[in-house]
């Protein structure tokens, strides 16, 4: 079923929790260490009879060093963790000099990248994430940045987007949002925080060892034999300092790296899956391979996202065991074991191919999806097979679909000022009364009046589209609105739920935006912590999984079959204790708090939650947009992503 | 003498404290900075597109309005200006000099644009005209677009400069080299700071 990414997830997370403990044990071992050492010096110090110390003075002076070393690192850790969160992806891509490619670009190049990035969102059921690029770097490079995949951004060098054709962009692109949709970069930040407080033990250590030496010399013409003895012992703790901050380091560096490697093969292996297409990523790395640039980068803070990359960006030291990437033969190799070895000579940029794959645009004719806004129950199910696991077919119909959106109107999702418009004109009601309440409600908002007027303008065009393109249009909007400063989205913010409410009732439509942007939108602005999860059973869950699933049952169904849809999708819960609620006592506001205690389960039943619901909407043979939309908006709020249903799609 | 080295590990660790609250106030700066220009940029998009927009405009409603040669005119050296104003922005967006001449550029571009629009007012058969009307739209949109790029373009800048003026960075901001504030950009007439003169004849 859809445990594929739930268990991807779960294990990132397994990951990461023996790696805590691992490092915890490190951790204690360098603290122990370290005491016994100086208690070591104490003893030799304290040899002259008459200035032995007392015990007590040993002992405070053992826990002191204790609790230093110990709070050196924790604070060390601390600080890089949280400074490496506080930005998200944003804040990652612009400290590394990118900029944001605007969507508006006149560049055929950057706009190759956009739509290639904007088709693996659509096909993965992510929202679009911004795209950074690196306009300095000539090398072929990119990245994935953010805490989760809600504040996730992408990077790209100029040089990728330059030398590489699309099929390679393609593949560069889904191993970048195989990071993204495995957790890999909560685990990197972890595992850099820790370390970089074992760094800092060995600047603590050279930084006493100056002090000291130079409180020394000044004091030895005094020869007080009794500092000489304390002397000693600092020395023997701050050489002590250095080597143990080193050797931790360099170990630490060792795990992180062997870590990464295997990460990048799990992100490889995605990628060729996502895609169907091996040559794509294998052409890519072997262009960096033929490369003189190579994939390093240049800019000073690049080493700091060294985990991030998708492929190596800096030198590695002295040997490939502190290689963040594992060799480009060895990858090339696992994609494509037939390779020759041999690296293409790259002369100047791959227009040809790139001429050729241009033209290769879709010219599938998108029939089923015309005829019939209602969808087979078994594309819905396939959809959440594929939770976090796109196919080749997913971003062909996420390129369908983009097409089916009007030029005009997709050209607006992509950029700031008319987004918002073509998000409000989603929300205008038909009925001529309740809209003119709206734009009331839009004017005391205080949005802007080019905002206003554009809605007007674009409403009527916007309620002729059909309901399946409404997920898709706010896929593709939400990388826009992300570029909004912080002023601006709060008036957006206001405007949107002001408009929500003008029409006295809330619709599951409006129910779902309003959530995906919470989710995606939101933490851009002010990070709201993820809850932690600490809930592995659903024994204790009935109330809130009951919501859930009668909830679902309610939309689309009359109340005479919800009952029976609510007890196949029960079925499949049986350590749960269920209860068909009536629709009176089921809400909206309702299930969200439902869903809110939900966040807090572990990622494998979430998946078993999602499966459920599935089942219920596909329980009377037809899928209405609404009952996708319920069922997108609750995987969203389990942060779960889940691709777009496919109609007229064979169950694969 | 345990005292001391309790001391002395305090002190290290306070200074290690200092050293990484520094180097976070280093990198919140640059983000910020990198975040203005990023912002810049996405003005620079939409200014040229309103650039590009004039000469149609102009040569379009050449053929009707020969008798306002010097109106036209205007609009054509004003939209030189702001195209050079804007190219040295674009390569100095530090400079509060660059800022400004392009905001003064963009505000006579304006003008010499309404004067054009309230002189079209007067020839019926120019405000029939298709090609007109989508220039005109084009035009307004665009420049809904360049007011909203600016304002996330001064939302930047403001935060940019009021974070380096609060009491931490303000030490160091020099320090690290952003010694200038960023200028505001501002293309509307400054009607507000205008003292209404009173006369008491």
């Amino acid at each position: 079923m859809a445990s594929n990414f739930f268990q991807q997830q779960d294990r990132a997370r397994a990951n990461s929790f023996w790696l805590i403990l691992l490092f915890i044990v490190g951790v204690v071992g360098i603290v122990a260490t370290t005491t016994s050492l100086a208690y070591a010096a104490l003893e030799m110090s304290g040899s002259p009879p008459n200035a032995a110390p007392d015990l007590q003075t040993k002992v405070s002076v053992l826990v002191s060093v204790a609790a230093g070393t110990l709070a050196v690192i924790l604070l060390g850790t601390l600080f890089k963790t949280v400074s490496l969160r506080a930005g998200g992806g944003t804040g990652v891509a612009e400290s590394l000099g990118g900029r944001r490619i605007v969507p508006s670009t006149a560049d055929a190049e950057e706009k190759r990248i956009l739509n290639v990035v904007e088709e693996m969102a659509i096909a993965s059921g992510t929202p679009v994430p911004p795209v950074f690029l690196l306009n300095e770097e000539q090398a072929i490079n990119a990245f994935a940045a953010g805490y989760s995949p809600q504040d996730a951004v992408i990077g790209v060098t100029r040089g990728a987007i330059h030398q590489l054709n699309r099929e390679q962009l393609q593949g560069v692109i889904a191993h970048e949002f195989s990071h993204i949709l495995n957790g890999d970069m909560r685990l990197g930040i972890r595992v850099i925080g820790i370390i970089h407080g074992i760094i800092l033990l060995n600047l603590l250590g050279r930084f006493l060892m100056r002090i000291f030496l130079h409180s020394g010399s000044a004091r030895r013409s005094s020869s007080n034999k009794n500092s000489g003895g304390i002397l000693l012992a600092v020395i023997v703790v701050s050489v002590a300092l250095i080597l143990i901050g080193a050797i931790g380091s360099m170990i630490g560096n060792l795990i992180k790296a062997a870590l990464s490697r295997q990460r990048e093969y799990l992100a490889d292996a995605s990628a060729v899956q996502f895609t169907r297409n091996p040559e794509g990523l294998s052409g890519a790395l072997k262009r960096i391979g033929g490369l003189l640039a190579g994939s390093r980068m240049k800019h000073p803070r690049a080493a700091e996202a060294s985990h991030l990359y998708f492929a190596c960006g800096v030198q590695g030291g002295f040997a490939s065991l502190f290689s963040s990437h594992p060799p480009l033969e060895k990858r090339i190799r696992a994609i494509e074991p037939s390779w020759d070895g041999r690296y293409p000579q790259s002369e100047g940029s791959a227009s040809s191919a790139r001429a050729r794959s241009m033209q290769a645009a879709p010219t599938a004719a998108v029939a089923a999806f015309a005829e019939s806004p209602v969808l087979r129950p078994d594309q819905v199910e396939f959809a959440v097979d594929h939770v976090g696991n796109p196919k080749l077919h997913h971003q062909r119909y996420a390129r369908q679909l983009l097409d089916q959106i009007p030029t005009e109107l997709a050209k607006m999702l992509r950029e700031p000022f008319s987004v918002r418009a073509v998000l409000f004109a989603m929300l205008i009601d038909r009925q001529n009364e309740i809209a003119i309440a709206q734009f009331r409600a839009l004017e005391d908002a205080a949005l802007d009046k080019g905002g206003i007027e554009l809605t007007r303008s674009i409403y009527p065009q916007v309620l002729e589209l059909s309901p399946l393109l409404r997920l898709p249009m706010v896929d593709l909007g939400i990388a826009s609105l992300r570029s909004l400063t912080a002023p601006q989205f709060e008036v957006f913010d206001r405007a949107l739920e002001a408009l929500i409410r003008a029409d006295q009732k809330l619709t599951v439509f409006e129910w779902g935006l309003s959530q995906i942007i919470r989710r995606h939108v939101r933490p851009e602005f002010g990070a709201t912590p993820p809850p932690k999860v600490h809930i592995y059973g659903l024994q204790r869950l009935g109330p809130e999984v009951s919501i859930l699933l009668s909830t679902v049952s309610h939309v689309g169904n009359a109340s005479s079959d919800s009952k029976r849809a609510f007890a196949s999708g029960a079925q499949h819960l049986a350590d749960c204790p269920l209860e068909w609620l009536p629709a009176e006592e089921c809400s909206l506001a309702k299930l969200e708090q439902a869903l809110n205690r939900l966040l807090e389960v572990s990622f494998k039943q979430r998946g078993r939650i999602i499966d459920a619901a599935t089942r219920i909407v596909c329980d009377d043979g037809r899928v209405q947009p609404r009952e996708a939309e319920l069922l997108r908006g609750i995987a969203d709020m389990l942060q779960a992503p889940v691709p777009p249903v496919l109609p007229g799609q064979p169950l694969a | 003498m345990t005292v001391f080295l309790t001391i002395l590990v305090g002190m290290g660790l306070f200074v290690l404290g200092l050293l990484a609250y520094g180097v976070g106030i280093f990198n919140r700066l640059v983000t910020l900075r990198n975040r203005i220009d990023n912002a810049f940029s996405q003005i620079e998009v939409q200014l040229k597109r309103r650039h590009d927009l004039i000469p149609n405009l102009v040569e379009t409603v050449k053929g009707y309005m020969s008798h306002e040669r010097e109106t036209l005119e205007a609009v054509i050296q004003a939209r030189n200006q702001a195209v050079g104003g804007l190219q040295q922005a674009a390569g100095n967006p530090g400079s509060a000099g660059a800022i400004e001449s392009l905001a003064a550029a963009e505000r006579g571009l304006s003008g010499a644009l309404s004067r054009l629009f309230a002189l079209a007012e007067a020839y019926p058969d120019l405000k029939a005209n298709q090609n007109m009307a989508q220039l005109t739209e084009e035009l307004t949109s665009t420049e809904n677009k360049v007011s909203f790029a600016r304002q996330a373009y001064n939302d930047s800048v403001t935060e940019y400069n009021t974070y380096k003026q609060t009491f931490p960075p303000v030490i160091f901001a020099n320090l690290f080299g952003h010694a200038q504030d960023r200028q505001l950009l501002q293309f509307e007439g400054e009607k507000i700071h205008q003292v209404p003169t009173v006369s008491f004849n």
